[in-house]
């Protein structure tokens, strides 16, 4: 038996946990049994998970993606080579670098920018570049400050901002209600009332008017507003959230959906012009002017979850690499494939929400020496210090109960933010509703997990629905179940990452955001 | 099928012991005894794993599932500030193997439970007892260090519960080994100290185990383990260590098992105290209690931990509460949470590991007490003490022979 | 308080060859059995697991009536015996839960107790109304 000290990727709160791997002598010869225990030691979770972090062992016990070029097994060395000569016959620009960073270190993040800077490449992706580009230089501290769950507990005043922490970041849920019984006042900005019981004070918005929460000034005023940016999270909300907070004297704190989304968002200082929104590389592949993707431990089609248009766009490349330690949908597409290590068996860092730099408890550095044979051949330990130099720490080794990651308390400006007046909002049709994606662990990791939308009773009646129906929203081609729920009557909420939208260009959808309007007929 | 303990229970013995190997009476707990124990257990193969807890620091300590006595030498000392339950992991293990486990009163009434849930052969499980006073949260452990004891967490090295205290070695200016000690009474005034399902344990002595083990009754000073054994696969056990010279015994005085009695006398009405402090719905009416179960029920996220964590549930994914539960219905309860408290109001052991992993932090252990409580009482029954008891809930005839007339005529 | 036109809903599980022989033939003999109640017919009553039970407390009704066959009757020898053991859990989980023991009753009734099926939902009937609705009764389920 083996247990290993590791850490959810499911998330930005990154919950400690082991693995426990059972194999001889306490099981026959030949047998392996991956299990999962709570590690209450832990600092940002005291051992506690959510359903995902539950779900571990069967995460990694996905079919691994096996070495491969044009799909004949080969060695890793062979591999390298064949990826190294086919980016070659590509101009830089042609090139894009993508990696989401749920699975990825710190140490394989720092490699992957140097390899892509080295090739030249101004495509280079981990899922927030859109907010780089649009968020003025001095007001986008607030997009990598973290902050200590104990800072949360200690608030004295808390705005969720359109955010349900039981869904979306459920380890978070708990700090919230302990500030609440430390005499907190909570208050819920949202589409819908929760109906696990967070707030004191729900203030429910119009989804088509998010414009509206500026004359909620007086009810926000020096607070800690906690929200989330997430790749799909649109412009418009982003600078609404920024400006309130900026107008109001509050604190900002933005959760993001994947465990070294921090880490990401510090270690490439490079400007915003060697960079690419996810949508528009997308979209780039699409008219061409891209024509070759590496995907490090990344599936597209889980994060941009409309998993048939991101296969129809990537079949159009005529170089993927994927480097992954599972197979994903893309797989069969690519041109090469590397097998990399899964994330509980890496040997590296990631920093949290909270600002902790972890090191896991694996001790593979598979997944580093391929890019690091793509590049510059650095040793672990090299490009370890060179990730604590760029992130602005010294030379010793932080342990997990230390908040190291800088926090800079910008002043911001909000003139230069985008500002769009807000829209009068448009009137719906009987037949429209609005459907409002809840995010969460499951949804970013492409699973269908609930299999159901929420929606009112007097939806439930303006349907003729009846227990056991389904339902088809917008242009989905699955039926979904329903669960009939204590939210507004034109609002449907799914937690899962349901296709309601034919292709349409990739950066339409990054805009409209995780709310669109769909019609909904009984099945 | 019936299971049948091959071994059977015998009069208690009472002795004090300790490892005849220096190095391993130095790093045990009390005498090193049970270290020893499971040492020459494993080189005789007398047994073929053992199932320990092995220190990372004073906060942390793993399991270990092992053949190799090396690695249980490692693992000898008791750690106070590390809540495992033990039960679950032997259902990882094949169950021929033949497994020595060192097993608080939790571990062993939670294995006690599985075998009778067939899950576990426990003729093949020798339950090496520890005495337990009781576990402190590792979280809980550090904050005291650093807010009560104003030491630097990292640097406390050991920590020890004597005399009603607990203690902190740490390292001290220049080096030097420091210690402090605190008053788990006072600390525990304060909110601080034992896991709440630690203070209110009344199970303080490994009595269901082969072997009680502890340092209660040991006199002062002295570096002995203080046993009691409870079976015929206690004392082979313990014969298969004295045959190969591992370890020394002598009886224990008049003195000291009445020392250790009346200790356990004293920590169990402890106990009792706490756990009228600790229920919050004593003078609750009902439709408050359902308003308190409905409003801390509802913010469970199904994650499945509670249920997964639980030493006495004997379910796989197949479970009945996983199965019937539907997350598409609008329950005030859900049917998981209902079925869980139903299913295990006869079983529960009370040992606090489903509240500790709820990650919305629902009072779970004290929900589950108000109801087992209850239905325990009315049934006459103590989970975890006696294997050949069948799990009431199980049964077909009524337990409660003196209520089953009233029963049949409310029927009538 | 209570709704003066408020109706119950009593949920019954009947076992096949008894109690629901019994509630059929009260209603061949147009004895009044009120309407309150809803009758579930399975075959035996140690088919009634308490999950049923549970689940139709948490859909809303507002008394539910496990029945069966008398001890020694029961067609599947001793299924009763379960169904009896059970009801003991039940019963102590409902009363905790803090809604009234009342709201649960086992009963054992013969084919030919139909006038006591009638008799027994009716007295669950005016119990319930002095108790009121479930406080499962939720908004949007009436
Ligand atoms: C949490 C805890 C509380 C205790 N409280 C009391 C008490 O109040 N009064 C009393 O008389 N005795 C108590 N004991 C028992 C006592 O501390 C010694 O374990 C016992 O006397 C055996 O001593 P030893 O030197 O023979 O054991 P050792 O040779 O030191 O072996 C101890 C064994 O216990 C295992 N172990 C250590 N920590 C844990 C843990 N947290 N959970 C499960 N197994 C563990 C180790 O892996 C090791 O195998 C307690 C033990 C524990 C673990
Ligand atoms: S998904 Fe997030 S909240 Fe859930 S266990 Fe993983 S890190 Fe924790
Ligand atoms: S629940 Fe009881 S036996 Fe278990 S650790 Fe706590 S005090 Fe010890
Ligand atoms: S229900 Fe909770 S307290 Fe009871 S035995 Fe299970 S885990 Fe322990
Ligand atoms: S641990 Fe808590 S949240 Fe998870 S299933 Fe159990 S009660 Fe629900
Ligand atoms: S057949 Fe009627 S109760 Fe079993």
């Amino acid at each position: 038996m083996r247990t290993i000290t590791t850490n959810c990727p499911g998330c930005c709160i990154a919950c400690g946990l082991y693995l426990l791997e059972f194999s001889t002598p306490e099981l026959p010869a030949g047998e392996l049994k991956l299990s999962l225990a709570h590690r209450k030691l832990a600092p940002m979770n005291e051992g506690k998970l959510c359903k995902f972090g539950m779900h571990l062992p069967a995460f990694y016990a996905r079919e691994p993606l096996p070495t491969l070029v044009d799909g004949q097994e080969t060695t890793q060395d062979e591999a390298i080579r064949e990826a190294k000569a086919r980016l070659e016959r590509l101009k830089p620009d042609e090139i894009a670098f993508v990696a989401i960073p749920s699975a990825v270190t710190n140490e394989e993040l720092l490699s992957f920018v140097s390899g892509a800077t080295a090739c030249g490449s101004t495509n280079r992706c981990f899922g927030f570049e859109q907010f780089l580009n649009a968020i003025p230089e001095d007001a986008r501290s607030a997009l990598t400050n973290g902050l200590p769950f104990f800072e949360i507990e200690a608030a004295s005043k808390i705005v969720l901002f359109l955010l349900d922490p039981y869904v979306h970041y459920p380890l978070l849920a708990r700090r919230i209600l302990k500030a609440r019984q430390r005499g907190a006042q909570v208050i819920d900005i949202a589409f819908a009332h929760n109906r696990r019981g967070i707030a004191n004070e729900t203030v429910l918005i119009d989804p088509l008017d998010p414009g509206s929460i500026q004359k909620l000034r007086d009810t926000v005023a020096n607070s800690l507003i906690i929200s989330e940016v997430t790749p799909y999270t649109s412009l418009v909300v982003i600078s609404l959230v920024l400006r309130l907070a900026a107008e109001t004297a509050s604190q900002l704190f933005l959760l993001k959906p994947f465990a070294n989304s921090t880490g990401a968002l510090l270690l490439d200082s490079s400007g915003a012009e060697q960079r690419r929104d996810l949508f528009e590389i997308l979209d780039r592949i699409e008219n061409g002017s891209i024509k070759g993707l590496y995907l490090l431990e990344t599936d597209l089609s889980a994060v941009v979850f409309h998993a048939a248009a991101v296969k129809q766009t990537l079949s159009q490349l005529d170089v993927l690499i994927e480097q992954n330690a599972f197979r994903t949908p893309q797989s069969e597409l690519a041109h090469v494939t590397l097998q990399s290590e899964p994330f509980y068996r890496k040997r590296g860092t990631i920093l949290t929400i909270e600002g902790r730099l972890l090191e896991l408890g694996g001790e593979s550095t598979n997944g580093l020496r391929i890019l690091e044979q793509l590049g510059s051949n650095r040793a672990f330990a090299e490009v370890h210090a060179e990730v604590k130099h760029a992130l602005g720490l010294g030379t010793a080794e932080p342990t997990e109960f230390e908040i190291v990651a800088p926090r800079v308390e910008a002043v911001v400006n909000v003139a230069p933010l985008p500002h769009r007046e807000p829209e009068k909002p448009e009137a719906l049709g009987d037949e429209h509703y609005v459907l409002w994606y809840k995010t969460n662990p499951f949804f970013w990791a492409g699973i269908r997990d609930k299999g159901f939308v929420e929606l009112s009773p007097t939806a439930l009646q303006a349907l003729g629905l009846f227990v056991g129906d389904a339902l088809i929203v917008g242009d989905a081609a699955e039926k979904t179940g329903f669960k009939v729920a204590a939210v507004p009557e034109k609002l449907i909420v799914s937690e899962d990452p349901l296709v309601v939208h034919e292709h349409v260009p990739w950066r339409e959808l990054r805009e409209s955001g995780t709310v669109r309007k769909v019609i909904v007929k009984r099945a | 099928m019936e299971v049948i303990d091959s071994y059977g229970m015998m009069e208690p013995r009472y002795y004090l012991a300790w490892a005849t190997d220096e190095a391993i009476r130095a790093r045990g707990a009390n005498g090193g005894f049970v270290t020893a124990l499971l040492v020459s257990a494993l080189e005789t193969q007398f047994i073929d794993l053992a199932l320990v807890v092995k220190k990372k620091s004073v906060y942390e300590g793993v399991p270990v599932l092992t053949n190799d006595p090396e690695q249980v030498k490692e693992s000898a000392g008791s750690l106070h500030g590390v809540p495992w339950n033990l039960a679950k992991l032997l259902l990882e293990c094949a169950p021929d193997k033949r497994v020595g486990v060192p097993t608080k009163p939790c571990d062993a009434r939670g294995i006690i439970e599985l075998a009778k849930r067939r899950q576990i052969a426990l003729d093949n499980v020798f339950l090496i007892g520890l005495n337990c006073g009781g576990t402190v949260h590792p979280l809980r452990m550090r904050e005291l260090a650093a807010e009560l004891y104003g030491l630097d967490p990292d640097t406390v090295q050991k920590e020890e519960i004597t005399a009603g205290k607990l203690i902190l070695r740490y390292e001290g200016e220049g080096g030097a080994t420091q210690e402090k000690g605190l008053k788990i009474d006072e600390l525990e005034q304060e909110g601080r100290g034992r896991r709440d399902a630690c203070k209110s344990c009344t199970t303080k002595l490994p009595v269901m185990a082969d072997l009680a083990c502890g340092n209660w009754g040991v006199p002062k000073g002295e570096q002995k383990t203080f046993v009691e054994v409870l079976t015929d696969k206690g004392a082979a056990i313990l014969e298969n260590a004295l045959n190969k010279g591992a370890i020394t015994v002598e009886d224990a005085t008049e003195q000291s098992i009445a020392v250790r009695a009346k200790i356990e006398r004293a920590m169990q009405a402890l106990a009792a105290r706490w756990k009228d402090e600790l229920d919050v719905l004593t003078d609750n009416s009902p439709s408050e209690r359902l308003a308190f179960y409905t409003e801390q029920l509802q913010r469970c996220i199904h994650c499945g931990a509670c249920k997964a964590v639980c030493p006495v549930c004997a379910c796989d994914e197949d479970a009945k509460c996983l199965d019937l539960h539907d997350e598409q219905d609008a329950y005030a309860i859900s049917l998981y949470n209902l079925l869980r408290i139903l299913h295990l109001m006869d079983s529960c052991i009370h040992c606090g590991q489903c509240e500790e992993v709820c990650p919305v932090d629902i009072p779970l252990t004290l929900i589950q007490r108000r109801f087992s409580e209850r239905m325990q009482a009315h049934l006459d029954y103590e989970p975890g003490m006696d294997v050949t008891e069948t799990p009431p809930y199980q049964e077909t005839k009524l337990r409660w022979s003196a209520d089953a007339k009233t029963s049949e005529s409310e029927g009538a | 308080m209570v709704d003066a036109d408020w109706e119950p809903k009593i949920l019954a599980f009947c076992c096949n060859w008894c109690s629901y022989a019994g509630a059929d033939a009260a209603g061949l003999e147009r004895r009044q059995i009120p309407a309150t109640v809803r009758v579930i017919r399975v075959m035996c009553s140690g088919r009634i697991d308490p999950a049923f039970v549970l689940m139709g407390f948490l859909e809303g009704a507002d008394a539910v009536l496990v029945t069966g066959c008398h001890i020694g009757d029961c067609h599947y020898v001793d299924a009763n015996y379960k169904t009896r053991n059970r009801y003991e859990f039940l019963k102590v989980l409902v009363k905790e839960l803090g809604l009234d023991p009342e709201r649960l009753q086992l009963r054992w009734i013969s084919a030919s107790e139909g006038p006591i099926f009638a008799d027994m939902v009716r007295e669950v009937t005016e119990k319930v109304k002095k108790l009121g609705p479930s406080p499962f009764r939720s908004v949007w389920k009436s």
